[in-house]
């Protein structure tokens, strides 16, 4: 169980986890789509580069992106005492 | 130690799954043997329908509970990786796999505006939301409102404006399974739709979300096989490459430069402009790989964020939050939704890229009466028309039928019919474990915040699991009347997804991130949210606002925002039993909260 002095840092900690995962994340979903056009006359793996980022390379980051965050929190709630008994 | 009696998931669990899986791909390959063995093609369709669904319903039947903590939160035991299927497959539903793939194609790039957005909602979802209500615990996340805010003020305003955008995606689920259904077996819509409300109705009134999660888990199998299998033999066929998601990539490079060949023109509209297909036969009129063509570089982004928003403020997918184990247990599986959910996304672009290359290959600049014999299929199917009889065919003159591209694609290929089929049944699995996953939100945010209340004193299990049964009856019976009306679900889910994003997205997360939060911030957000935004879509319906599809919620979620700010601002502060929940919600240690109130009742009752 959290002891109660450290239910503080572990939110501030968290909260920052927040904002380090999802602005970069909504920057490139909302960003990515804009330039797919332009980047289409390039090629990687035999598809044009625009619509490989765009369909392929937003959901690897997405899956990327909440892998990586379920490991970071929980290390956090390690470090803070605040994980589960399980 | 464990303070809470939960038993443990059935560890014979993935060899019923097992089970389950063979004796549905048994039923493809008899359907497929008895094909070439010249049985009528009527029986076959009928057999298909009936054998997967009774497969459904069976599974669905042995999921059956009376436990009131099995039947509103699967008795906390369901392993991440199947939370996170049940999550992906019913938060794409129907309109995932019939609409989106439609859109794909006839839109290309531009549609992304409208796929994107259910990973990153996931995402979203999964950071802000999920394990704080799942420390909560509340079955709805109007309950979880509720408790945060202690208010019953909040509970029930939030029930009100929660359950408007389930029911709209319900009839959306309905519409397109009516659809599916008869162009599977030849049967009318109606009749179609209603067979799926009634057996996606009995599946979670008999089990609720037990029934459900386990009926979700044997769908998601039937859905990933019916999406997967036609289009991997057609990847190989093409490209001689298994894996359909990678080889899409270099077709639609392929259709990049025969439609530039041909001169397809360009198309660019204003950046407010939002044009989504309609339901019937839609012709194509942009470059394939071009964006920005049927929704402007403005609305593209916005619709990104709404449906992303939509998606993660959806209380049917909040609803499915206190399934599991623990909180590190919900993260894991919104991690595996994401997976599959990306999964299913890639696989159904590939469906569009490949049909879209093989209109560009084989229909493009050929003469009107010379095409294949596979248009013609189609033509006959009524997925395609073209406008003239003679000359040369342009992209333009081609018209295909959105909710029909995920079929076509095994007919234009020529694959045996039992793949078509099979498709077929495995979109018709996806709309009902959607609608059965927005009716049981919909019947327990009735029953147990509208009608019972959270205060368990003196209630007996039984009851509340009966009142939950009626509750998800009512929203059936709802649901199926207003789909006999007239719509497009396209259109009911954007704005369903807008709805949300805007009255139930902005007030959960403040709860969640803002501790000074209070019920009268919470009622006027949502209010406000709600109100803004059914006013918007109603003054575009009588054509005096530019705001289509989702893009009433651009102006509606600000307004909740600062509308909750500004009256929680104005109103005295929240209590010390208030604040001291948000402390507990917060830190994934401990007990459930709605568990631990269940338990200190339990020891207070006399005797």
């Amino acid at each position: 169980m959290i002891d109660w002095r450290e239910r503080k840092p572990y939110w501030r900690h968290t909260k920052w986890q927040m904002a380090a995962t999802l602005l970069p994340f909504m920057i490139a979903v909302v960003v990515l789509p804009l330039y797919a056009d332009a980047l289409n006359a390039l090629r990687i793996l035999g598809a044009p580069l625009g619509f490989f980022l765009v369909c392929h390379g937003l959901l690897l980051i997405a899956a990327i992106v909440i892998i990586a965050w379920t490991n970071r929190q929980d290390a956090i709630d390690h470090w803070h005492g605040a994980n589960e008994d399980v | 130690m464990r303070l809470t009696h939960t038993r443990l998931a059935n560890p014979r669990l993935g060899l019923l799954l097992g089970v389950y899986a063979s004796a549905l791909v048994a039923v493809g390959l008899i359907v497929l043997l008895l094909e070439q063995l010249g049985v009528a093609d009527a029986v076959l369709r009928a057999g298909m329908f009936a054998l997967t669904l009774a497969l459904f319903l069976g599974v669905g039947a042995a999921a059956s509970t009376r436990d009131a903590h099995d039947f509103h939160a699967a008795g906390r035991r369901v392993a991440p990786f199947f939370s996170g299927l049940a999550t992906a497959v019913s938060g794409l539903g129907g309109f995932g796999l019939v609409v989106l793939t439609g859109c794909v194609f006839l839109m290309g790039s531009d549609a992304f505006a409208l796929l994107l957005g259910f990973p990153a909602g996931l995402v979203v979802a999964a950071v802000l939301l999920v394990p704080f209500l799942r420390k909560v615990g509340a079955p709805t996340a109007s309950g979880f409102l509720g408790r945060r805010l202690d208010s019953s003020l909040v509970r029930i305003c939030a029930a009100a404006t929660f359950c408007i955008p389930m029911l709209l995606a319900v009839v959306a689920e309905i519409k397109i399974a009516g659809f599916v259904g008869a162009t599977l077996t030849g049967m009318p819509a109606t009749i179609a739709a209603l067979i799926a409300t009634a057996a996606a109705a009995a599946i979670v009134a008999g089990g609720g979300m037990r029934a459900l999660t386990w009926a979700t888990a044997a769908k998601a199998i039937a859905v990933l096989l019916a999406i997967v299998v036609p289009v991997t033999i057609v990847s190989l066929v093409v490209s001689s490459l298994p894996f359909p998601q990678m080889s899409a990539g270099n077709i639609a490079r392929q259709v990049m430069r025969t439609e530039l060949f041909r001169n397809v023109p360009t198309l660019l509209v204003a950046p407010w402009v939002f044009e989504v297909p309609g339901e019937g036969l839609v012709p194509m009129s942009k470059r394939f790989l071009q964006s920005h063509g049927h929704i402007g570089s403005l609305a593209s982004s916005l619709s990104i964020l709404i449906i992303m928003t939509g998606v993660a403020g959806s209380p049917t997918l909040l609803a499915r939050s206190g399934t599991t184990p623990s909180v590190h247990a919900a993260r894991s599986s919104m991690s595996w939704a994401v997976l599959m959910t990306g999964f299913i996304l890639l696989t159904l672009v590939a469906v569009a890229v490949f049909l879209r290359g093989l209109v560009a290959d084989q229909v493009l600049g050929q003469a009107a009466d010379r095409l294949p014999s596979w248009f013609r299929s189609l033509q006959q199917m009524g997925a395609a028309a073209i406008d003239s009889k003679t000359g040369d065919v342009r992209l333009a003159g081609v018209s295909v039928r959105r909710d029909l591209v995920l079929p076509a694609l095994p007919v234009a290929m020529g694959l045996p019919a039992g793949l078509v089929y099979l498709t077929l049944t495995g979109a018709f699995a996806a709309c009902l474990a959607a609608i059965g996953a927005h009716l049981l939100a919909v019947g327990t945010i009735l029953s147990q915040d509208v009608i019972l209340g959270p205060d368990t004193t003196g209630r007996d299990g039984h009851a509340d699991v009966l009142v939950g049964r009626i509750g998800v009856a009512g929203a059936a019976i709802a649901g199926a009347a207003v789909s006999l009306l007239p719509a497009d679900p396209l259109e009911l889910m954007l704005w369903s997804l807008a709805l949300s994003a805007s009255a139930s997205f902005p007030v959960l997360v403040l709860a969640v991130l803002w501790k000074r939060l209070n019920a009268w911030g919470a009622v006027a957000g949502m209010v406000t949210g709600f109100g803004v935004c059914t006013a918007l879509i109603l003054t575009e319906r009588m054509g005096l606002s530019v705001l289509t599809g989702p893009l009433p919620a651009a102006l509606a979620i600000p307004a909740a925002t600062v509308a909750a700010i500004a009256a929680t601002l104005m109103t005295p502060a929240v209590g010390r039993h208030t604040l001291e929940m948000v402390r507990d919600m917060r830190v994934p240690g401990g007990e459930t909260i709605v568990d631990r109130e269940a338990r200190l009742l339990r020891l207070q009752r006399p005797g």
